[in-house]
C-alpha cells in the first residue's frame, strides 16, 4: 500500500515540490543573511552589493547547469537537500572568520572583495542550482519544472517575509542562520521517510539538532565575532533592520559599529562638535532645532548646550537609538524629542518652521543614503526651514589636499545646495561642513563660540584656528566653483562620484572586474541563449535581468518618495515576489495548451509597455499620482505586476521548450539567473547613476520589446537558430583575430596602453593564466578519478569535458591568453618578439609569466597537444584560417628544415644573448646589439612579417606554427623521439590519444 | 574495475612520467617565485613603463643612483628598486629616462599651508612658531592609516601642483617673514632633492628646516641630508617587525637606525608613535620601544603617543581609546623616558611639557596654542635644563 502511494506520490513529483520550496526558502534566507553580513565585513556600498549579488547568482546558474548535466537521479535531489543543511550557518561564518582573518580591520582590494564573495557563495550556490535541476528532472511529467518553480517562489516568499518580521523582532543572526538548516533537514527527512529508509531520517534530524545546537550556542556568544573586532570586548550584538549593530569596549571606551564601520566612540566627540558647531554659530539664537540621526553621533548633546527651545531628533533605527544611548549617555531634557521616522518621510509630512536643521547621516554611499544629499530633499527642507534658517550636514574631508575625485564629489554636492539655497558656505574642518541658508552665512564660527561660551574640545580656536582659516576657506571655494552635477532623485549622481572615490582610495581599478564579469557574463549570456530555442531563453535571460532593473528602479523610486523605513521596504518586496509566484501559478494553468510561445510573446509585449509606463510615471512625477493612491499600495502594485509578468514565463517558457526536446528546465533556470545576475551587476553600479531611474525603464523597455520581437521568429522553440549561431573551429579563430586587432588598438593608442599594461600585470590575472596552465597540465596528465565508475564518472566527464573542453571554454582560453600572446607583436625591445625576454631591461607579461608558460605549453602538448590545439590563440587564428588541401601541397622537408633551423636559432640566441647584454657599447655589431631596438615600441618589421604570415596561411595551413613556432617544432622532436620507445602494450581503441585533443 | 580502465603503455608511462616531473618542477617555480620569494626577479616593486612620456621642468637627475647594465638601481631608501627604461618607483617620483635616474617632485609641491609647529609634532623646537609647510605627491610607505592618502598614494602628476622653485620658496618664505620650513604632509624623503636644496638655501637666508618623515631612508643620503636640516619628528609606527611590515610595507631596522643617525648628527629629534587600535596598541612592544629609545638614542628625546582616527585602508577599527594612550606614556616615563606626550587629544594633561626633576608645569598648551611658557633660557625655574632648541 506505502509503496504504490509511494510511487504515485513521486510520479506527481511531490518530494521535488518539497525540495522546491525548501531551495527557495533556504536559499533566499540564506542570500540575504549572507549579504548583510558582507556588506558589514566591508563596509558596504553599491558596487559590494552588486558584486556579492551577481556573483551569487552567476554560481547558482552555473550549479543548475551542472545539475542539468548530471544523469537525472532522485538520489540527487536527497544528497543535495542534506548538504544543504549546513550551508547557511557556515556561509555566515565564513564571513566572518574572513573579515577577522583576512581583512583584520583593513579595508580589503576590490580583487579581496570578489575572491571572498566567490569564495563563499561557491559551496551554498552551487548546491541550491543544482538542487533546482535536480527537483525539476525528478519526473518525466511535462508540468514538473514549472511546479518546481512555483514551489521555489513560494519558498522563497515564505523566506523573505520571515526575514523581514526577524529583522522587526531583531532576532539574532545565527539564530535567523538555523532556519534554513532546520528547513533542508526537515525536506530530506520527509523524502527519506517516503522511502522507507528511517535510519537515514534518524541520522539526518540529528545531524541538524546538532548543528542548529551548536550554531546557535557559539553565534549568540560572539565567538566568531570576537577576532572580527581587536583588542575589544562584544558588549552587545543587535540584527536591527536597517544594520548590523556591534556595541564593543575597548579601555574605558565604549565603541558602536553599524554594518562594520565606527559610527560613535565614547571618548571621540570631535564628529558630533563639526555637524553641530559650524552651523549653530550661524544661528546661536536657534529655538526651533531639527537633528536627523543625531542621537548616535553625540549631536543632540552638542546641541543642547545653546539656549534652544526644542529639538526635535528623527532616527530612522531604533536599535541605534537604544545602544547610542550607552555610548553618548542618555539624553534627558524636555526639550528634546525623538521621532523614529524616515528623513525624507518626516520631511514631507511636517510642517512647523525650524531654525535650523542639522543631518548627522552618513556619506553618500549608497542610493539609500544618496536620498538624503538630492536637491528634491534639500527643497522639501527649505520648505520647513524658516526664513533666514540655516541647513547643514557633513561629508568626509581632507585636510591638507583634496584629489580629483573628492573635489568633484565635493563640487556636485555644492552645486547641489547652492541650486536652493542663495547663500552657501564650505568650511574645511576635520569633515566638510556644507551650509545652505536664504541668508548670509560667515565662517568666523570661533569668535561666535567664545562670545556665547559654548565650550568645546575640538571646534575652537586653539585646535581649528588654523585649520579653518580665511585662506583655506577661500581656497575650498574656488574648487567648489567649477561646475559639476546637481544631484538628483532620479538622476543620482552623487553617489556614483562616491564610488569613484572609494575606488582611489583602494588604489585599484574597477576596469578588471568589469572586463572578467563582461566576459563571464559573455561566456553565459552565449550559453544560456544559443542553442535549441534560443528566443525563448533569450525571453527568460531579458527577463531576469528585467526583475532585477525594475525592481530596483521602483524601490529607490520608493525610498526617494516615501522613505525607506524597513517595514514598507518589507511590504513592497513581498509583494513583487507575490506577485512572481501568481504568475507563476497562472501560467501553469496555461502550460500544456500548445499557447504557451504566444502567451510568453503576450507578457513579453505587457513588460515592455509597463517597464515604458513606469517611465512616464517617473517622468511626470509620482507626486501627482500619489496624490490619489496611497504611496506604498501604488508601488507594491506596480512591483507585483513585474513578479507576475517575469514569474509567469518560466512556465511557459518550460512547457513550450519541452515540447520541441525534453530537459530544458536547467538551462532556463539558468538564463533567468544569469539575467538576473546582469541586472545585480549593473542596475545599481553602472546604468542608474549614469542613466537615471527613467531611461533605465526605457532600456529594460527596448530590452523586452527586442526580446519579444526574436520570439516573433519562425520558429522560435526549433534549432534553426542554433546551427547558425553554433560555433564552427571558425569562430575560435575570428575571437582570436579580433582579440588581435582589440589588443592592437589599445596598446599601441597612447590613451589606452598604460591601461593595459597595467591590467596585463595585476596579480588576479597571473593567477587565472597559471590556473588555466595547471587546469592544462592535468588535462595532459588525465587526472580524473580513476576508482569511480558507472553514473558518478559518466557524470565526471561529461561536468568536466563540458567546463574545460568545450568550445566555449576554448573561446575563453583564447581570450585569456590574447594579451599575453600578442603583446610581444606589439611592443617589444627587440626586432624579434618573444626569444630574448631573459635578457630584455623590462619585460612585458609575456616574458614575465615565460618561464612557467613555455615549459607547460611543452608539457601540455607532449600528451595530445592540447596548448597548441586548444589554447594557443596563435594556433587558433591559423587554424581557422588553413586550407584543407594545402597541407598535401606543401613540401614537408622543407617546412621541417626551416623549423629546425628556428630551433637551432633559438638555442643559439638563448646563450648567445647574456654575453652581449653586458656589452654597453652601442657600436658594437654582436646579436644583441643588432636586435635590441632600444625602444619599447611598435615594430613594422614585426607588423609585416604578421601580416604577411597571415596572409601565407590562406595556402601555407598553419604557418606561424609549422615554419617559426619554436614550441611546436620542440614538440614535434620531443613526440618523435617518445616514439621510437616501443609501445609494450596498444591502448584500447577507445581511450586512444589523438591529436585533435578528444578523449 | 569499471569499463573505463585503461592499460598503460611503456610510451604512455616515460609520456606520463615526463609531464608529471615537469609539472612538479613548473609548480615549485610557480610557488617559489610567487609566493616564497616574489622579490628575486627585482621588479616586484616598482612601477613598469609608468614614467611620463617626456620629462617636465620640475624634475632633476636624482642624486643617489647607480646603473647595472641596462637597469638603474634607486640608492635612496632601502627599496633599493632596480628600475629599467620608463619605470617608475615604487615612491612614484622616481623614473628612469635615458637610462637616468630623475625625480620628478622637485619645485611642484601640491599642498602648502601655514601651520604651529606643535602640529608636526614638534614640542620642543620653538614653540608656537609658525611654520610653512609643504609636500608634493609620492611616498615610500604605504601606510594603511595615511591620512593624506590623496598626496602621498599618487603620482605628481595626477596632483594639482604649485610652482615653487626652492629659491621662490625661499624667497616666499622670507616674504612672508615665516621662521621655517616644514617638509611634511606625505614623505620628504621622497622629494629629496627638493628638500636638500631648498634647505640648503633657506639655511643660507636663516630659515629653519623641519623634516616630517617615517624615517624610511638609507644612510648616506640622509646623513647629507641633514647637514641643512635643524629638527626632526620621526614617526616610528611600530616596534615589531611584522607590524610595522603589515601597517607601512616598510622594514623596521632602517627607520631605527635612522633615528640613531639623526641624534649622531646633532640634529633635533622628536619621536612619535601612532597607536592603532588592536594593531599597534601591545604594551609589551610600547615598553620594548620606550627602553630602546631611551637605551640608543637617548632620554631626553621627546616622544608623543598619538591617538589613531579611523582612515583610509582603516576605516573598521575605532579610535584609540584615552586610556590606552595615558598606560602607553605611564610605560614610558616608566622606562626612563622624560618628556612624553600624548597628541591628538585636545586638553589633555600629557599636552603639557612638565619638568622632569620636580614636575612643574613648564609649557602649558591647549590644542595647538601655547597658553603659558614658564622656561627661563631653557631651563625650569628650578635650574633643571628643559633639552630643546628654544630660540
Amino acid at each position: 500500500m506505502r509503496g504504490s502511494e509511494e510511487g504515485r506520490s513521486s510520479r506527481l513529483g511531490k518530494p521535488a515540490l518539497v525540495a522546491g520550496a525548501t531551495l527557495g526558502f533556504a536559499s533566499m534566507l540564506a542570500q540575504l543573511v549572507s549579504l548583510r553580513e558582507f556588506v558589514a565585513s566591508i563596509g558596504g556600498n553599491e558596487l559590494v552589493i552588486g558584486t556579492f549579488l551577481a556573483s551569487s547568482l552567476l554560481l547558482t546558474a552555473a550549479g543548475a547547469w551542472i545539475g542539468g548535466l548530471v544523469p537525472r537521479g532522485r538520489g540527487g535531489v536527497l544528497a543535495l537537500l542534506v548538504l544543504s543543511i549546513p550551508l547557511a550557518p557556515t556561509q555566515v561564518a565564513a564571513i566572518r572568520l574572513i573579515r577577522a582573518w583576512v581583512f583584520a580591520g583593513t579595508t580589503p582590494s576590490l580583487g579581496a572583495i570578489f575572491c571572498c564573495a566567490l569564495l563563499v557563495l561557491l559551496p551554498a550556490s552551487l548546491v541550491f542550482g543544482a538542487l533546482f535541476s535536480q527537483a525539476a528532472a525528478w519526473s518525466p511529467e511535462s508540468s514538473l519544472p514549472g511546479r518546481v518553480y512555483l514551489a521555489e517562489t513560494f519558498g522563497a516568499v515564505a523566506g523573505g517575509v520571515l526575514y523581514t518580521l526577524a529583522g522587526l523582532v531583531y532576532l539574532p543572526v545565527f539564530a535567523l542562520v538555523c532556519l534554513p538548516a532546520a528547513a533542508s533537514a526537515a525536506a530530506a527527512a520527509a523524502i527519506s521517510w517516503q522511502r522507507g529508509a528511517r535510519g537515514a531520517v534518524v541520522a539526518i534530524l540529528s545531524l541538524a539538532a546538532f548543528l542548529v545546537v551548536a550554531t546557535y550556542t557559539f553565534g549568540t556568544r560572539h565567538l566568531l565575532l570576537r577576532h572580527a573586532f581587536p583588542g575589544q570586548e562584544i558588549v552587545r550584538e543587535i540584527a536591527s533592520p536597517y544594520a548590523n549593530l556591534v556595541l564593543t569596549r575597548a579601555g574605558s571606551q565604549l565603541n558602536l559599529f553599524a554594518n562594520g564601520s565606527p559610527v560613535a566612540s565614547s571618548e571621540a566627540a570631535r564628529a558630533a562638535e563639526e555637524t553641530v558647531h559650524f552651523a549653530m554659530a550661524q544661528r546661536p539664537d536657534a529655538r526651533r532645532v531639527l537633528v536627523f540621526e543625531g542621537a548616535a553621533s553625540g549631536a543632540v548633546a552638542e546641541i543642547l548646550k545653546y539656549p534652544v527651545r526644542a529639538i526635535d531628533d528623527v532616527e530612522i533605527d531604533s536599535a541605534m537609538l537604544e545602544l547610542a544611548e550607552a555610548v553618548s549617555g542618555a539624553v534627558q531634557d524636555p526639550r528634546l524629542r525623538v521621532i523614529v521616522d524616515d528623513p525624507r518621510r518626516f520631511s514631507r509630512r511636517h510642517h512647523e518652521p525650524y531654525d535650523v536643521i542639522i543631518s548627522a547621516a552618513p556619506d553618500p554611499a549608497t542610493t539609500t543614503l544618496n536620498r538624503l544629499f538630492t536637491l528634491e530633499f534639500f527643497t522639501e527642507l527649505e520648505e520647513i526651514l524658516r526664513p533666514g534658517g540655516v541647513v547643514a550636514f557633513t561629508i568626509e574631508g581632507s585636510e591638507n589636499y583634496r584629489g580629483p575625485e573628492s573635489r568633484k564629489l565635493n563640487r556636485a554636492l555644492a552645486q547641489t545646495l547652492a541650486s536652493v539655497f542663495p547663500h552657501t558656505l564650505v568650511l574645511p574642518a576635520g569633515r566638510l561642513v556644507f551650509l545652505g541658508s536664504a541668508e548670509p552665512l560667515h565662517a568666523d564660527v570661533f569668535t561666535s563660540l567664545e562670545e556665547r561660551g559654548i565650550g568645546t574640545r575640538y571646534v575652537n580656536r586653539a585646535y581649528m584656528g588654523t585649520q579653518v582659516t580665511p585662506q583655506r576657506v577661500a581656497r575650498l571655494a574656488a574648487e567648489l566653483r567649477q561646475p559639476g552635477p546637481v544631484n538628483r532623485d532620479l538622476e543620482p549622481s552623487l553617489y556614483r562620484l562616491y564610488l569613484a572615490r572609494w575606488l582611489a582610495e583602494l588604489g585599484g581599478s574597477a576596469l578588471w572586474l568589469g572586463v572578467a564579469f563582461l566576459l563571464v557574463g559573455a561566456v553565459a549570456v552565449r550559453n544560456a541563449v544559443v542553442g535549441r530555442g534560443a528566443p525563448v531563453r533569450g525571453a527568460i535571460l531579458s527577463s531576469g535581468f528585467a526583475s532585477l532593473a525594475m525592481e530596483f528602479c521602483l524601490l529607490l523610486g520608493f525610498q526617494m518618495i516615501r522613505g525607506s523605513l524597513f517595514l514598507q521596504m518589507g511590504i513592497l518586496v513581498a509583494a513583487f515576489m507575490l506577485g512572481t509566484a501568481a504568475g507563476a501559478a497562472a501560467a501553469l494553468g496555461r502550460a500544456g495548451s500548445g499557447q504557451e510561445i504566444r502567451w510568453l510573446r503576450s507578457l513579453e509585449a505587457a513588460s515592455a509597455i509597463s517597464a515604458a509606463g513606469t517611465a512616464a510615471l517617473f517622468a511626470l512625477g509620482f507626486d501627482s499620482i500619489l496624490h490619489y493612491v496611497e504611496g506604498t499600495l501604488a508601488f507594491s502594485l506596480l512591483l507585483a505586476t513585474f513578479g507576475f509578468l517575469t514569474g509567469a514565463e518560466f512556465p511557459l517558457a518550460v512547457a513550450g521548450l519541452d515540447r520541441a526536446a525534453k530537459g530544458s528546465a536547467s538551462k532556463l533556470y539558468a538564463a533567468d539567473l544569469i539575467g538576473a545576475s546582469v541586472g545585480a551587476a549593473t542596475a545599481g553600479v553602472l546604468l542608474v547613476p549614469l542613466l537615471g531611474i527613467v531611461n533605465v525603464c526605457l532600456l529594460v523597455a527596448a530590452v523586452k520589446a527586442a526580446s519579444f520581437l526574436w520570439l516573433l521568429a519562425p520558429s522560435p522553440t526549433g534549432a534553426w537558430r542554433a546551427r547558425a549561431l553554433e560555433p564552427q573551429p571558425i569562430s575560435i579563430g575570428l575571437t582570436s583575430f579580433l582579440l588581435l586587432l582589440a589588443a592592437a588598438a589599445l596598446v599601441i593608442a597612447p590613451g589606452t596602453e598604460m591601461a593595459v599594461y597595467g591590467l596585463s600585470f595585476s596579480k588576479g590575472y597571473h593567477v587565472l593564466i597559471l590556473s588555466v596552465l595547471f587546469l592544462g597540465l592535468s588535462l595532459t596528465l588525465e587526472l580524473r578519478p580513476a576508482s569511480w565508475d558507472g553514473r558518478a564518472r559518466l557524470a565526471w566527464l561529461s561536468v568536466f569535458r563540458r567546463a574545460v573542453v568545450s568550445r566555449p571554454a576554448q573561446h575563453l582560453a583564447v581570450a585569456i591568453f590574447s594579451l599575453p600572446t600578442y603583446y610581444p607583436l606589439l611592443h617589444c625591445y627587440f626586432q624579434v618578439p618573444y626569444l630574448f625576454c631573459h635578457v630584455c631591461p623590462r619585460v612585458c607579461v609575456f616574458g614575465y609569466l615565460r618561464p612557467f608558460w613555455v615549459p607547460a605549453a611543452f608539457l601540455m602538448n607532449l600528451g595530445s597537444y592540447s596548448w597548441c590545439l586548444r589554447l594557443c590563440p596563435i594556433g587558433a587564428l591559423l587554424e581557422s584560417r588553413a586550407g584543407k588541401q594545402a597541407l598535401a601541397r606543401w613540401p614537408r622537408r622543407l617546412s621541417h628544415g626551416i623549423r629546425l633551423g628556428v630551433l637551432a636559432f633559438v638555442c643559439y640566441a638563448y646563450f648567445a644573448m647574456p654575453a652581449g647584454a653586458a656589452n654597453e657599447s652601442p657600436l658594437s655589431t654582436d646579436l644583441y646589439s643588432v636586435l635590441f631596438k632600444n625602444a619599447y615600441s611598435v615594430s613594422s618589421i614585426v607588423l609585416a612579417v604578421t601580416a604577411g604570415l597571415l596572409v601565407l596561411n590562406r595556402w601555407v595551413p598553419k604557418s606561424f606554427c609549422n615554419l617559426l613556432c619554436p614550441v611546436g617544432a620542440s614538440c614535434d622532436l620531443a613526440h618523435a623521439l617518445l616514439n621510437r620507445i616501443p609501445a609494450s602494450k596498444p591502448r584500447p581503441a577507445g581511450t586512444q590519444l589523438r591529436r585533435d585533443g578528444r578523449f | 574495475m569499471g569499463a573505463f580502465e585503461e592499460s598503460i603503455s611503456r610510451r604512455l608511462f616515460v609520456r606520463r612520467a615526463i609531464v608529471g616531473a615537469g609539472s612538479a618542477l613548473v609548480g615549485f617555480k610557480v610557488l617559489d617565485d610567487f609566493f616564497l620569494h616574489p622579490g628575486r626577479s627585482g621588479f616586484s616593486i616598482g612601477f613598469r613603463n609608468d614614467a611620463p612620456v617626456a620629462l617636465w621642468r620640475w624634475c632633476r637627475e636624482a642624486d643617489y643612483y647607480e646603473r647595472e647594465g641596462k637597469l638603474v638601481r634607486c640608492l635612496l631608501c632601502p627599496h633599493l628598486c632596480i628600475l629599467g627604461e620608463n619605470d617608475r618607483g615604487f615612491c612614484r617620483t622616481r623614473v628612469v629616462k635615458g637610462g637616468r635616474l630623475h625625480t620628478i617632485a622637485y619645485g611642484n609641491p601640491c599642498s602648502i599651508h601655514l601651520d604651529p609647529i606643535e602640529k608636526k609634532p614638534l614640542f620642543h623646537f620653538l614653540p608656537t612658531m609658525p611654520i610653512l609647510s609643504l609636500a608634493t605627491a609620492g611616498c615610500n610607505l604605504r601606510c594603511l592609516n595615511c591620512q593624506n592618502w590623496e598626496i602621498s598614494q599618487k603620482r605628481p602628476e595626477d596632483t594639482e601642483n604649485a610652482d615653487l622653485m626652492p629659491e621662490q620658496l625661499v624667497a616666499l618664505t622670507r616674504a612672508r617673514g615665516i621662521g621655517a620650513i616644514a617638509y611634511t604632509y606625505s614623505e620628504p624623503i621622497v622629494f629629496y632633492e627638493y628638500v636638500a636644496d631648498s634647505a640648503a638655501l633657506a639655511r643660507a637666508s636663516h630659515i629653519r628646516n623641519v623634516l616630517v618623515t617615517a624615517g624610511y631612508i638609507s644612510e648616506e643620503p640622509l646623513r647629507a641630508l641633514l647637514c641643512s636640516v635643524d629638527a626632526v619628528t620621526l614617526d616610528l609606527k611600530a616596534f615589531s617587525r611584522r607590524i610595522y611590515r603589515k601597517l607601512s610595507q616598510g622594514r623596521l631596522d632602517p627607520v631605527l637606525k635612522a633615528a640613531k643617525i639623526i641624534r649622531e648628527e646633532g640634529v633635533w629629534l622628536e619621536l612619535s608613535n601612532l597607536l592603532v587600535t588592536g594593531v599597534s596598541d601591545d604594551m609589551g612592544d610600547v615598553s620594548r620601544l620606550c627602553h630602546w629609545i631611551a637605551r640608543e638614542v637617548g632620554a631626553d628625546v621627546p616622544f608623543h603617543f598619538l591617538r589613531f582616527h579611523p582612515d583610509y585602508r582603516l576605516r573598521t577599527l575605532p579610535p584609540t581609546p584615552v586610556a590606552t594612550l595615558e598606560e602607553a606614556r605611564r610605560r614610558a616615563l616608566e622606562a626612563g623616558l622624560k618628556f612624553v606626550y600624548v597628541g591628538n587629544v585636545p586638553n589633555h594633561e600629557a599636552e603639557n611639557t612638565y619638568c622632569p626633576r620636580d614636575g612643574r608645569l613648564l609649557i602649558e598648551r591647549r590644542g595647538y596654542l601655547v597658553v603659558r611658557n614658564n622656561l627661563v633660557g631653557g631651563r625650569c625655574p628650578c635650574g633643571e635644563e628643559i633639552p630643546g632648541v628654544w630660540v
